[in-house]
């Protein structure tokens, strides 16, 4: 590119004083590697003639006719389409005022151009695997489908007396592998003394494994575990206290924690839901 | 780049990758899907670390351990 431009530059004033020599066929029509010679042999440059072609060379239009129209004459008052398609010819002249040919012969640049193509190419597959996954996708089931849902909890990794969150329709779950301690202390607590009486045994199917919906019956905050007077949560919004069965001790709450309905599937699944 | 390839017209790296992919179309389908699939994930790799670097220390990652009263087992 710089070399068309460098030769632009140096061989426009030659080109637009050929073109005032209709009468030199190989000027009009020759191409860019014979001008540098033509253009040695033409003795003198006219200023006028560089200061037309300026805006031309700004705009970036070619500032030579492409067709031999100079050698056949304008007389017949043709258009220079017309006449170049009446007069067709083999010496075909393109314009290298904006890109430059390879010289005749020369082996091209296919395998360059055609890599550029398969780079664009990388993009429209990637473009394509998005489009189908995403019309594909769109057919499975929608957020509020799952959102009725059930889940599934791998038990395996629960240490026995630690607790563990899960999320259920929204809402957390507690799993709290209970130790025997903590059983016995379920157990031991005057039922008559609740405010919402329950037994711990009708609250859990297996001891061992509290399940409750993590969410305060007093106005819905979530109790924080391992923390309270009683051993098992405490709501830090008002102050309610749960114990290891998740019942309601002291503080404003009205309730027990929820039981959700679950099952044990295996030994150490659990299907909440 | 261009005068190398202007020359040696049979040598040159495209010209090789030319001879060795795009011979058969299939070849070819297979490199396209093969280079989409690794240059999205090349993408997806960088813009990431880009996000990452233009977003140090905002994550919720890079919070030191939350401080509990009683921390959760």
């Amino acid at each position: 590119m710089l070399r068309v431009a460098g030769r632009k530059f140096s061989s426009l004033p030659w080109r637009s004083s050929a073109a005032l020599y209709p009468n030199n066929p190989a000027a009009a029509s020759s191409s860019s590697s014979q001008s540098p010679s033509i253009s040695r042999s033409v003795p003198s440059l006219s200023p006028f003639s560089f200061n037309s072609q300026l805006p031309n060379l700004i705009r970036g239009f070619s500032s030579d006719a492409l067709s031999r129209g100079h050698d056949v004459g304008m007389i017949s008052d043709l258009p220079a389409t017309v006449a170049a398609v009446k007069n067709p010819t083999s010496k075909i002249v393109y314009d290298e005022y904006n890109h430059e040919r390879f010289p005749p012969g020369d082996p091209s640049k296919r395998a360059f151009a055609y890599f550029v193509l398969t780079g664009g190419r990388f993009v429209y597959a990637s473009l394509i695997r998005l489009l189908v996954l995403k019309f594909v996708l769109s057919m499975s089931a929608s957020k509020d489908v799952l959102a009725l849902a059930s889940l599934e909890v791998d038990l395996s990794s629960i240490e026995p007396g630690s607790t563990v969150t899960v999320k259920w329709r929204g809402k957390p779950v507690f799993i709290r592998r209970r130790t025997d301690e903590d059983i016995k202390t379920a157990n031991n607590v005057d039922i008559a003394s609740l405010r919402d009486p329950q037994e711990d045994a009708v609250r859990v199917k297996n001891p061992e494994w509290l399940v409750v919906v993590g969410v305060c019956t007093h106005l819905g905050c979530i109790p924080l575990p391992n923390a309270g007077d009683y051993g098992g949560w405490f709501c830090p919004c008002h102050g309610s206290h749960y114990d290891v069965s998740g019942r309601i001790r002291k503080g404003p709450a009205p309730y027990n924690l929820e039981v959700p309905t679950y099952s044990f599937l295996d030994e150490n699944k659990l299907l909440i839901g | 780049m261009d005068y190398t390839s202007r020359r040696r017209g049979q040598g040159g790296l495209f010209e090789g990758l030319y001879r060795v992919i795009m011979r058969r179309n299939s070849v070819y389908v297979t490199f396209v899907i093969a280079g989409a699939f690794l240059g999205e994930r090349a993408v997806d790799y960088g813009v990431h670390r880009l996000w990452e670097y233009n977003n140090v220390g905002k994550r919720y990652e890079d919070i030191p351990v939350l401080g509990q009263r009683q921390s959760e087992e």
